[in-house]
């Protein structure tokens, strides 16, 4: 089947691109780029005043299945995450079962075939169980498809143990991503420690007890040679160390999300919402500026949304009984666009860098680019889109959002995946 | 000639590794990484790798060592499941390997961990139980002459 994509601002910064033209996609693939194409059979689609540009990818995605189909399943969180602009997401393993075995990664990668809307790498677990003590049998994940190993949600607590996790998969080439929290000092931190633990009367997670891994892991990083990447990074501090190891010429790379970046600790306030509780937790506000500064410079390698649904019954308690984590695959790309993009921090071939070609790099995936050969993962931006972020309008099962009421300007409104629409006008393609 | 396995905490590699530079092998190990020491060029190795396939079908000699059945919880590897996919000598293997590749072993073996029945006994292939009369000979003369015998040991 062919697929003309005519008058878009094609934007690629891995083939220094960025004019309008027309891309002509044939087979799953990209065929030609260039001015004026025209073909005999096939679908000619007009973006005029549109931005298209390689495929979105969100590596730090929780999809919940198996085990916790009531927070979000592969069909609505793959659903949500083509409604917001991507054309594949990482899964991470700490389902339940946890995928930490062959049989989870292959029923993971089946389950994603049946009912995806978009591609689903499967991150696989470190430790069996993520309890920390035995190694999972990476091999065999490694043989049958993960792309990637992490203990994400619990951080592997003993370091001789996170030496050998990076021993081990060294021998492959793939990354392992630490979720960086040293429990002895977190404890049962809601909130971070400081003023707004302070405030709230909460236990606080202090800076420090990520900061405390990030340290640990980049020094084993120097010892094992194993690539390193770490999740969700939130603090100041935390990111010049990522800064020092890269000068250094380690192997390391790292992540912020959404909410990390366009939020603080001040926005918890005494009405204690629940959506705001995350973990690594919302931190100060000078760390949310290091963080931007980071996405700037080129310190920061990728945007991720660390999507995590959870139950409205699960959420709608005291904030110390509520779950860690809030949703934002349906949100990250307009709110990148509207406080980073919009405002001159960063351009869209940036933007691109951060949410679609270093994903790929890191996760060891085929490049997209907008260029003959490629495969035709693409997403398609209305740049002028304004809109309201409104519950009503998630196609992920849960709400736990904390961008709520956020007016938002720039929406993805159709997505490619292989050449086949997954999103046509901001509807997903049944 | 590759070396296969616990190349950390094997005695066999102390002596075997220089033992066969002396004889002029180009000599290979082959292990996870958690099973390497660090440093390993120490030992005399030529070369170090975790991917025993791609050096399979450029050894003359494929010398296995004994794996340690210890406590899985604090194990270098996760599962003896796992090590013999990897690192075992399979039957599957039997196709990478020349012709005339041999199968060497210290002993004892663990059967269907580093080597599977069928490669233990290969009847072309293994020279194991050769390596165990070689070693019975080799203790007599050292013991002899340990004892005091000077002359070549056949006429006394």
């Amino acid at each position: 089947m062919a697929l003309l994509l005519k008058n878009a601002r094609a934007i690629d910064p891995q083939v220094g691109l960025d004019e309008v033209c027309d891309v002509l996609v044939r087979d799953g693939r990209i065929v030609e780029v260039g001015h004026d194409l025209a073909m005999e059979k096939g679908e000619t689609v007009d973006l005029a005043g549109k931005v298209l540009v390689p495929g979105l990818v969100d590596m730090h995605v929780h999809l919940r299945e198996p085990g916790y189909e009531q927070k979000e399943d592969i069909a609505s969180g793959t659903r949500a995450a083509a409604h917001g602009g991507f054309t594949a997401v990482c899964a991470m393993p700490n389902t339940a079962p946890v995928i930490d075995n062959a049989v989870g990664v292959e029923y993971v990668k089946a389950r994603a075939a049946q009912v995806g809307k978009c591609r689903v790498i499967v991150s696989g677990a470190c430790t069996k169980g993520l309890e920390g003590e035995i190694l999972a049998e990476m091999g065999d994940m490694y043989a049958h498809g993960a792309k990637a190993f992490t203990d994400d949600g619990h951080g592997v607590q003993d370091a001789g143990m996170m030496r050998k996790v990076m021993e081990y998969a060294s021998q492959f080439d793939c990354v392992v991503m630490p979720h960086c929290q040293d429990d002895s000092l977190v404890g049962d931190g809601q909130v971070n420690e400081g003023t707004c633990s302070t405030r709230l009367g909460m236990f606080g997670w202090p800076a420090e007890g990520e900061e405390l891994e990030i340290m640990r892991d980049i020094a084993l990083c120097r010892l094992t040679g194993c690539p390193l990447h770490i999740q969700h990074i939130t603090t100041a501090r935390g990111l010049q160390m990522v800064r020092e190891a890269k000068a250094e010429g380690l192997p390391v790379t790292c992540e912020v999300t959404p909410h990390h970046l366009f939020l603080t600790e001040d926005d918890i306030d005494d009405t204690y919402p629940t959506a705001l509780k995350v973990n690594p937790p919302l931190r100060t506000a000078e760390d949310a500026r290091a963080l931007i500064e980071g996405v700037a410079d080129g310190t920061v390698d990728a945007i991720v949304t660390d999507h995590a649904p959870h139950t409205d019954w699960e959420k709608d308690r005291e904030f110390e009984l509520a779950p860690f984590g809030m949703i934002g695959l349906e949100t990250a790309l307009a709110l990148v666009l509207t406080n980073l993009v919009s405002t001159g921090v960063i351009d869209y071939a940036r933007m691109v860098e951060l949410m679609a070609v270093r994903p790929r790099a890191i996760l060891r995936e085929e490049p997209v680019q907008l260029a003959p050969g490629s495969v035709a993962d693409l997403t398609v931006i209305d740049p002028d889109a304004t809109w309201t972020v409104q519950r009503a309008d998630f196609l992920s099962k849960a709400g736990n959002s904390g961008f709520i009421g956020a007016e938002l300007t720039g929406k993805a409104t159709d997505v490619y995946v292989g050449g086949y629409a997954t999103l046509t006008d901001g509807v997903i393609v049944e | 000639m590759g070396i296969v396995g616990d190349i950390s905490h094997s005695r066999v590699c102390g002596s075997l590794i220089p033992a066969l530079k002396i004889m002029g092998a180009n000599v290979c190990v082959i292990a996870p990484p958690t099973l390497i020491p660090a440093n390993v060029e120490v030992l005399g190795a030529d070369s170090v790798t975790s991917d025993f396939d791609s050096v399979l079908p450029d050894l003359d000699a494929v010398y296995m060592l004994r794996v340690q059945r210890e406590r899985m919880e604090g194990a270098p590897f996760p599962s003896l499941r796992e090590y013999n996919m990897m690192f075992g000598l399979t039957q599957q293997r039997d196709r990478l390997m020349k012709p005339d590749a041999i199968i060497c072993h210290p002993g004892p073996i663990n059967r269907g961990v580093e080597l599977d029945s069928f490669m233990a006994d290969h009847p072309d292939r293994s020279v194991i139980l050769d390596q165990v009369y070689a070693g019975i000979l080799v203790r007599m003369a050292a013991l002899y002459l340990l004892l005091g015998g000077s002359e070549d040991g056949i006429a006394a």
